[in-house]
């Protein structure tokens, strides 16, 4: 367990809805439903699950483990988790240490993830251990921009931003592709900062 | 669509990147005078908005949106402090009028971010 990276989270967890809840889950709201709605009927990790946001946008009676990991981000979720309808349930974990075997899940969906987890590309390889050969990987979100003055300003703010919690210029896509997924089809959401990537293993 | 129509998501960047724009202006405008050196006082300036830019952008971000309010307000937050203190340098100017202009830079920069939006986007389909 990334000890550094679950304290960081656990001292996010009590105010974490303040900044996250209204605005931008009422923004996303559309791109989040159409990501999520690719949910299937088979086995769904959802990886960084937090104060359960995005439950509200999962289609139900699906099969879905939520993982995290903060406990206190979770303790959060619980009233969220227990209003889905269908079979959700949640665990505290590091997404470098998952217990599971290779190729448990069908689907693996994340959001707002690969921002702040601290080896993205070691993260990307433990997800792609526990899904099937060809299972699909469904991601919002935001990254860094090629265009200027976006990524000046987004390269100067990383290291200050990166104590908070998320680092603004992560290269996600290129990650996934360096983690040995196929890219299926990446879209922008806003600018090239906010986007939906899916791939497979 | 390409660009936000929502109204109250539109207005609510127009409201975010003004506010930031105009407290930057008026704050280096207050800070930076005619004695300081334009270069030095543009840099300064530079990292003071950006700084300052992000607990307001985050402030903001609550109501109207992530990466939609930041990525404006703190590109704004940047230019603004850019700009204000060189010409508070050459024309020293009150915190009134820092503020006026920083407020007239949040905006302009939030055009151009929802042009570049509009752009970026329709290149990617």
């Amino acid at each position: 367990m990334d000890v550094a990276t679950q304290k960081k989270w656990d001292r996010v967890a009590p105010n974490f809805d303040l900044m996250a809840s209204y605005g931008p889950e009422k923004r996303w709201a559309p791109f989040k439903q159409e990501l999520f709605g690719n949910m299937g009927h088979g086995k769904i990790l959802f990886l960084a699950v937090g104060t359960g946001l995005d439950v509200q946008f999962f289609p139900s009676g699906r099969s879905i483990l939520g993982i995290d990991i903060s406990q206190k981000m979770l303790d959060v979720a619980a009233e969220r988790v227990g209003r889905y309808e269908g079979a959700l349930t949640v665990q505290q974990m590091d997404v470098h240490d998952m217990p599971f075997e290779d190729g448990h899940f069908d689907q693996v969906f994340t959001s707002c993830t690969f921002c702040s987890v601290p080896n993205p590309v070691s993260g990307l390889e433990a997800l792609r251990r526990v899904l099937k050969p060809g299972g699909d990987l469904y991601m919002f979100e935001h990254t860094g921009s090629r265009y200027y003055p976006f990524k000046l300003m987004m390269d100067l703010m990383t290291p200050l931003t990166r104590k908070l919690g998320p680092e603004m210029n992560r290269p996600t896509v290129e990650n996934v592709r360096a983690a040995g997924y196929q890219l299926e089809k990446v879209e922008h959401v806003y600018l090239d900062v906010v986007k939906t990537i899916h791939a497979t293993a | 669509m390409l660009i936000e129509i929502r109204p109250y998501f539109v207005v609510g960047d127009l409201i975010a990147n003004s506010f930031a724009g105009a407290i930057i202006g008026a704050l280096l405008a207050l800070i930076v005078g005619p004695d300081w050196n334009m270069f030095i006082a543009m840099v300064f300036g530079m990292i003071f908005g950006m700084v300052l830019a992000l607990p307001l952008a985050l402030l903001m971000s609550g109501l109207f949106g992530a990466m939609e309010v930041i990525v404006p307000v703190m590109t704004a937050g940047m230019i603004v402090g850019m700009v204000v203190p060189m010409v508070t340098v050459a024309a020293d100017y009150t915190a009134a009028a820092g503020a006026w202009m920083g407020a007239e830079i949040g905006i302009f920069v939030l055009i151009a971010t929802y042009a570049a939006n509009a752009v970026i986007r329709r290149r990617a389909r």
